[in-house]
């Protein structure tokens, strides 16, 4: 296979800023981005979504989704989601574009979108990235693929108790009911209190403000989903640990905690510390769920268990994807890039260590004895002198580490026998250039000038030392998330405007990325299904793995999971539907 | 000299001293990473505490 050739995406939660009055009521995030999303119409057609999460899938192939697991609660983060892309500087482009798609629905409505990794109090969200990967040798993947048929019985049980809490909510419902309508013969003002109690303000009080349920009601079904899931995720955890990426992750890990003096955004901790990124400090775990049971894990697998429990209830192909030899490697550990060459590095880099590790390289690379507290001590050392012990006794500081990996990987593409792309030479220079100056930067604590307005974290521990050590800590963090402003007052973006960044993708391209999808990935097919169908009298359902068409006569599901959208796009054809 | 003091020339899109957007057709000379600096520093002084209160996400979480 060639480098960087396999299909990669970035998911990237945004924090919404809205103008004082334009909103109001707790699920006020909820209605933002359901006005949002009307928004884009004037951009671009979109479908929506059949996964799980609310949203849309665009023309250009990509999602832009509501983050809301407890809108009674007032939360609510808006998520972009890249078509599958091919390629750093494909990624990058696309990246940009669902950025300046999303930017220009906000701004009309008085929203301001925030891409950082956390707030003020230290909620953590952010991006994942993605990357399609081979499970393993052949005893890995069958091992995976027995398992899973071990985990169907833990599936069902999970579907018995969806159902059981459905029929506890129709019972609820109906129940309440009754009793609303019998105090309405005593007292109508204290029964609509009580309807709102019972059922939250939409069903209470005809409106759609997002509130479908009270808040208590919301967080029993939140706390009952998790009980009655944990086994099954627990279940999940112990096959994956076991068998999913083994080798993959092992020789990656070193990689991606010391890959935080390159693609760090930096961020102010509670006691006014730079620590060189925003989301690393809240790591707590190698594997796990991404928030589920309270684990931020290096390598994410909460997509898994969507496959499994929720996605394979509408559709048994969705469990039966899981077998494939290729599955999505997600990383949980990475911060939001506001500036393109860290984004470029990033992902580049990460692809070609990946495709090493593939076909064999890296055996030797270094193993951490405790790789978490490694990372902690990384971020927290903006001198870059840190050094973390391996299992052999070594000492490794994280330019050392990037160092190896760079060499590993200039070996692996010199030893290659076919044609490599430019991408290649120039993901290689970027990263050699980036530890360049961070060395500089180590030997010479004043020695920046490269760096900043080219990395995050020193371009924003610059503007942080502009305002002085004293100042207050509400000053600094106020810089700290602004700096992620998608809006012309994001500091970020007012250095980019001012053309103090390097551009890696131009303004052209970036506008026919927000119409277009990529070639040679599901994207292509679902983005131009999207565009030939939406605006008729067929309505298009997208997903990620299928678009479903339905008029009043006829259906047609398109699987894109099929060759990747590599084939001649065809106009499908609508299958009627028999008569009942 | 690091390159952020230097003065730099920068075509005509750029931000001028005073912070506007510079429409002139010729390049004009500006210091741009001190009128940025300038800017973020007026900036980050109006109302710190409303503006974190008001970017705090409930409960955010992946």
């Amino acid at each position: 296979m060639p480098l960087l050739n396999r299909l990669c995406g970035l998911e990237t939660e945004l924090a919404i800023l809205a103008e004082p009055g334009r909103f109001s009521g707790p699920a006020w995030r909820r209605t933002a981005f359901q006005r949002l999303v009307g928004q884009l119409s004037h951009w671009t057609p979109w479908a929506t979504s059949c996964q799980a999460k609310e949203g849309v899938f665009l023309a250009n192939g990509g999602a832009i989704t509501f983050e809301g697991e407890r809108v009674a609660a007032g939360a609510g983060l808006i998520e972009l989601a890249t078509p599958e892309c091919r390629g750093p500087r494909q990624l990058l482009l696309y990246q940009r574009a669902m950025e300046r798609l999303v930017r220009s629905a906000a701004e009309p409505l008085g929203l301001t979108l925030i891409k950082n990794d956390r707030d003020a109090v230290g909620a953590v969200y952010g991006g994942q990235e993605n990357y399609e990967a081979r499970i393993g040798g052949p005893v890995s993947l069958w091992a995976w693929r027995l398992g899973l048929c071990w985990l169907i019985p833990a599936i069902l049980v999970c579907w018995a108790c969806v159902l059981i809490t459905l029929l506890f909510l129709l019972t609820y419902y109906l129940l309440s009911g009754v009793l609303v309508a019998a105090s309405r013969l005593f007292s109508p003002r204290g029964s609509a209190q009580l309807a709102r109690w019972c059922w939250g303000d939409d069903l209470a009080e005809g409106l759609s403000s997002g509130l479908v349920m009270p808040r208590w009601l919301e967080t029993l079904l939140v706390r009952l989903s998790t009980v009655y899931t944990a086994p099954l995720a627990a279940a999940i955890w112990l096959l994956a640990h076991a068998t999913l990426f083994r080798r993959t992750r092992r020789l990656l890990t070193p990689f991606l905690i010391s890959r935080v003096i390159l693609a760090g955004v930096g961020m102010v901790d509670r006691n006014g510390r730079f620590l060189l990124a925003d989301k690393a400090p809240a790591v707590n775990c190698l594997l796990g769920f991404s928030s589920f049971l309270g684990s931020r894990p290096v390598f994410g697998i909460g997509h898994l268990f969507k496959a499994a429990c929720v996605e394979s209830f509408s559709s048994w192909r969705e469990f039966t994807s899981l077998f494939h030899p290729l599955q999505r490697l997600q990383l949980a550990i990475g911060d939001s890039n506001m500036s393109e060459p860290a984004e470029f590095v990033k992902v580049g880099a990460t692809m070609l260590v990946l495709d090493a590790i593939e076909a064999g390289y890296f055996d030797d690379a270094p193993r951490f004895a405790a790789p978490i507290d490694a990372l902690r001590l990384y971020v927290s050392d903006a001198s870059l002198h840190a050094a973390a012990r391996d299992t052999r006794g070594r000492l490794w500081r994280a330019l050392e580490v990037q160092q190896y990996y760079l060499a590993g990987c200039q070996r692996f593409v010199s030893e290659q026998t076919g044609p490599v792309s430019d991408e290649v030479e120039e993901v290689l220079s970027a990263w050699e250039d980036a530890l360049h100056s961070l060395q500089m930067l180590a030997e010479d604590s004043s020695d920046d000038a490269t760096l900043i307005g080219t990395l995050d974290w020193p371009t924003k521990r610059y503007l942080l030392e502009q305002v002085g050590e004293a100042s207050r800590w509400e000053v600094k963090k106020k810089i700290d998330i602004r700096y992620h402003e998608l809006s012309e007052r994001g500091y970020y973006e007012t250095i980019r405007e001012a053309g103090l960044t390097p551009r890696l993708v131009d303004d052209e391209s970036v506008e026919q990325a927000t119409r277009w999808p990529p070639h040679g990935t599901p994207a292509a097919r679902r983005g131009r299904t999207i565009r030939e169908f939406t605006g008729g009298n067929i309505r298009v359902l997208a997903g990620w793995k299928q678009v479903l068409l339905r008029s009043r006569n006829a259906k047609r599901r398109i699987r894109l999971d099929e060759a990747h959208g590599s084939v001649a796009f065809s106009r499908p054809r609508v299958r009627p539907r028999r008569p009942d | 000299m690091s390159q952020r003091d230097q003065t730099t020339v920068v075509p005509e899109t750029a931000v001028r001293e005073d912070g506007g957007a510079d429409t002139a057709s010729q390049p004009t000379v500006v210091r741009p990473w001190q009128v940025i600096v300038e800017e973020v520093r007026r900036d980050c002084d109006r109302q710190p505490d409303e503006y974190l209160e008001q970017t705090i996400v409930p409960l955010g979480g992946e």
